[in-house]
């Protein structure tokens, strides 16, 4: 990771070599961000395609060091854009449910099977902003200073949301 | 330890290892300390997206290059037939002049979300536009003929001329000779309420005329005529000091439509709320105050997050 930093210093994205090395560092990312938002596999893989293709296209307006948070923001505003022409028709918590209960779980124990549905019930009410730092940190490994510079927010912002989703998850797991 | 939490981060600097040994010693007392722990856990075990990077580096490169090869990038070969270039141009010049002539003289004027806008029609009369609203007219032949097409809500104050001036929305039309009245025509919320002079209010076949302090409201498709108190010549959302819009036995989801349009916001709930009517108001410049107008006595709670809303009820 480190070597790949170094080489995307302030180079351009038009670039055929760049662009790739950009897309395959972060394009798995960027399709868990837009998951976590819309809880639909075709739909965030369609987002991403369409996020990396803007980025494409807007090549000579980003230096690669930017490419990162430009990224997020792109598809933060695909999603949003999405979202107002009702491609998902207002069905996208169900769809994320849906989704989810088909997902094989690595939990084994009754116990922890039933804990995991209400999980992920919970994980489905929880607001966008916290489920997607919540996710960003425990499921994919991120620091709270990676999530803070790709959505470009305060590191503090990032913990109070990553505070307010265990808080609220708790509420909704636990009931009490 | 307390049940909450003071500091709105702890237990986001717990899982990334930043606590005083001391704080993590008070916070193994939390009585949901166990939980927590638990939900920690689970979101590690969450399972993550598949993705398959190279299969969608392929697709990706399809649609880049279907992409840059677009239409515009090519260039045409154009072979000129001098007369027929000639004729064109001036079919094209005179069809542009000739829309233009026609187009000049209609005036829109209009205002987004949360904006409001006064202007001057060319007889002197006045519009004030609320939120989300447009008028149009004829701004050349207009002291021959006083017509105005609304869309949303304005007040006009008319001048006295000999010659009708009418507004025509999209279900009422009203025709005064010299007054001032508020008329509001969104869809499901159609009223007219007059300050001065008096005026002919029409919906369907059903017309009414009224005076000042009366005014026309349709509900469910019925005509009433009603009164109204105010100590202005001018509806309350024009005041100076505490402009405001007021509300009498108004189903409730119109009155939150109306809180949308004159802040910008998006209310989320999942509430029934035509069958509960409101009567009060809420101030126009301030969201925090206006919402408490509106949910408190309905027993409702909100919570505000950038240009959302979400309303809940009482308790929940």
């Amino acid at each position: 990771m480190l070597q790949s930093k170094s080489t995307l210093m302030a180079e351009n994205v038009c670039e055929e070599e760049v662009y790739k090395s950009i897309y395959f560092e972060y394009s798995k990312s960027i399709n868990s961000f837009l998951y976590y938002k819309c809880g639909n596999t075709e739909q965030s893989k369609d987002l991403c395609q369409e996020t990396f293709l803007k980025l494409w296209q807007n090549c000579h307006k980003v230096g690669s060091e930017k490419a990162k948070s430009y990224l997020y923001t792109l598809a933060n505003n695909m999603f949003i854009d999405a979202f107002r022409k009702n491609q998902f028709k207002n069905k996208y918590v169900d769809q994320y449910e849906v989704e989810r209960n088909n997902i094989e779980t690595p939990l084994q124990t009754l116990e922890g099977s039933e804990a995991h549905l209400r999980y992920e019930k919970a994980l489905k009410s929880l607001s966008s902003k916290k489920r997607e730092v919540f996710l960003m940190s425990r499921s994919e490994g991120f620091t709270y200073q990676q999530i803070a510079e790709r959505l470009t927010i305060s590191v503090k912002a990032v913990e109070k949301r990553m505070h307010g989703a265990l808080i609220e998850l708790r509420k909704l797991m636990y009931k009490s | 330890m307390n049940k909450n939490f003071t500091d709105d981060t702890l237990l986001a600097r717990w899982l990334s290892g930043e606590l005083t040994p001391s704080e993590l010693e008070e916070l193994q007392k939390h009585p949901h300390f166990d939980q927590f722990k638990s939900i920690a856990e689970l979101g590690k075990n969450t399972t993550q997206v598949e993705y398959d990077i190279e299969a969608e580096w392929d697709q990706l490169k399809n649609l880049r290059t279907s992409s840059k090869e677009s239409p515009k990038g090519k260039i045409r070969p154009f072979i000129a037939k001098p007369f027929s270039i000639a004729l064109a141009a001036c079919l094209i010049l005179g069809l542009m002049m000739f829309a233009f002539w026609i187009t000049s003289a209609t005036t829109i004027e209009k205002t987004t979300l949360a904006e409001t806008k006064t202007i001057s029609l060319p007889d002197q009369s006045i519009v004030s536009l609320t939120p989300n609203s447009s008028i149009r007219y004829n701004k050349r032949n207009f002291n021959r003929k006083r017509k105005v097409k609304l869309k949303g809500q304005a007040f006009f104050t008319v001048q006295s001329q000999t010659n009708t001036f009418s507004v025509k929305s999209a279900n009422l039309l009203v025709e005064v000779l010299g007054t001032s009245f508020d008329i509001i025509d969104n869809a499901n919320y159609l009223n007219v309420d007059c300050y001065s002079g008096k005026v002919k209010v029409s919906h369907s076949s059903q017309s009414h005329i009224i005076e000042k302090n009366e005014s026309v409201v349709v509900k469910s498709d019925r005509v009433k005529k009603a009164s109204f108190t105010t100590s202005q010549s001018k509806p309350s959302w024009l005041n100076t000091n505490t402009p405001k819009i007021k509300f009498n036995d108004t189903p409730l989801d119109i009155v939150l439509d109306e809180l949308e349009r004159w802040y910008g916001i998006e209310i989320i709930h999942s509430l029934n709320l035509e069958q509960r009517k409101y009567t009060g108001g809420f101030t126009i410049n301030d969201l925090d105050t206006a919402l408490l107008l509106v949910c408190s006595p309905m027993f409702l709670t909100y919570s505000i997050d950038g240009r959302k809303v979400v309303i809940k009820s009482e308790g929940k």
